[in-house]
């Protein structure tokens, strides 16, 4: 009758905007006990290309970070928010 | 036209549920596959000029505010139907020192091409001894908090209730 949280990333979706792309990661918050499941939730994060990714622990979401978010990438995200004005 | 009049169809094999056509139904929910959902397209007037007549997603979740100083107190909640993302949150700037006036954490990139950059939104904060209505502006993963024509900040220890919708990308 143990009860445990368990989070696992269950959806990375790469979405380019524009010429560079932004990582949109979902977390299924599980509670659960002896095994099964008792509810769940979602929560979700976003990852942009200058984004810290030092807390991130999920090494598929830092690999899908690595390999998505080339210097190229860096480099026109920089352009991107250098053209962004405000209103 | 054959026509088959049943009263009950029930799986045959527990946890599988029913599909007839693609479409599954399972433990009284309908299922649909993934890119698939409700095709409003043959519905009078809804198809001509739209980008898209297919529902396809909904979801609910929470999301965390970033952004300088922001506390880590700070919550939010979205709510997604289609490409439409609707968010709520509660910021709350650290008590030692004011936020910025541009915001991180969003769940989902907002579509900005074209410009067309969403957001508008409603929200109060106790910044002063009143209640105060801010604009809020979205691009990309965040948004910016206007007061008229300026940018605001959020002092020390103060708060913003707020909601906002946008299309996602």
């Amino acid at each position: 009758m143990a009860l445990t949280k368990q989070t696992i990333t269950d959806k990375i979706e790469t979405v380019a905007v524009l010429d560079h792309y932004v990582l949109q990661c979902r977390e299924r918050i599980s509670v659960m006990e002896d095994g099964s499941e008792l509810s769940a939730s979602f929560h979700r994060y976003t990852l942009q290309p200058d984004s810290d990714v030092s807390t991130i622990s999920d090494p598929v979401v830092l690999a899908q970070f690595n390999a998505v978010m080339t210097q190229e990438v860096k480099d026109n995200y920089q352009t991107f928010l250098a053209s962004q004005g405000t209103e | 036209m054959s026509v088959l009049q049943v009263n009950t169809i029930n799986e045959v094999t527990s946890a599988n549920g029913v599909t007839i056509d693609g479409l599954s139904l399972k433990d009284g929910n309908v299922v649909p596959a993934v890119g698939k959902g409700i095709d409003f397209s043959a519905a009078s007037g809804s198809a001509s000029g739209s980008s898209s007549a297919l529902l396809d997603d909904y979801e609910e979740g929470t999301w965390t505010p970033t952004g300088t100083n922001v506390a880590n107190t700070s919550v939010g909640k979205y709510i997604k139907i289609g490409s439409m993302i609707h968010i709520q949150g509660w910021i709350i700037a650290s008590a030692s020192a004011s936020t910025g006036n541009t915001f991180g954490g969003l769940p989902f990139s907002a579509d900005s091409v074209g410009n067309a950059l969403g957001g508008g939104s409603t929200m109060f904060q106790n910044a002063d001894t009143h209640h105060r209505q801010y604009g809020l502006l979205v691009s990309g993963t965040g948004f910016s908090m206007y007061d008229g024509d300026s940018l605001a900040t959020l002092g020390n220890g103060k708060q913003i209730h707020f909601q906002i919708s946008y299309k996602a990308t």
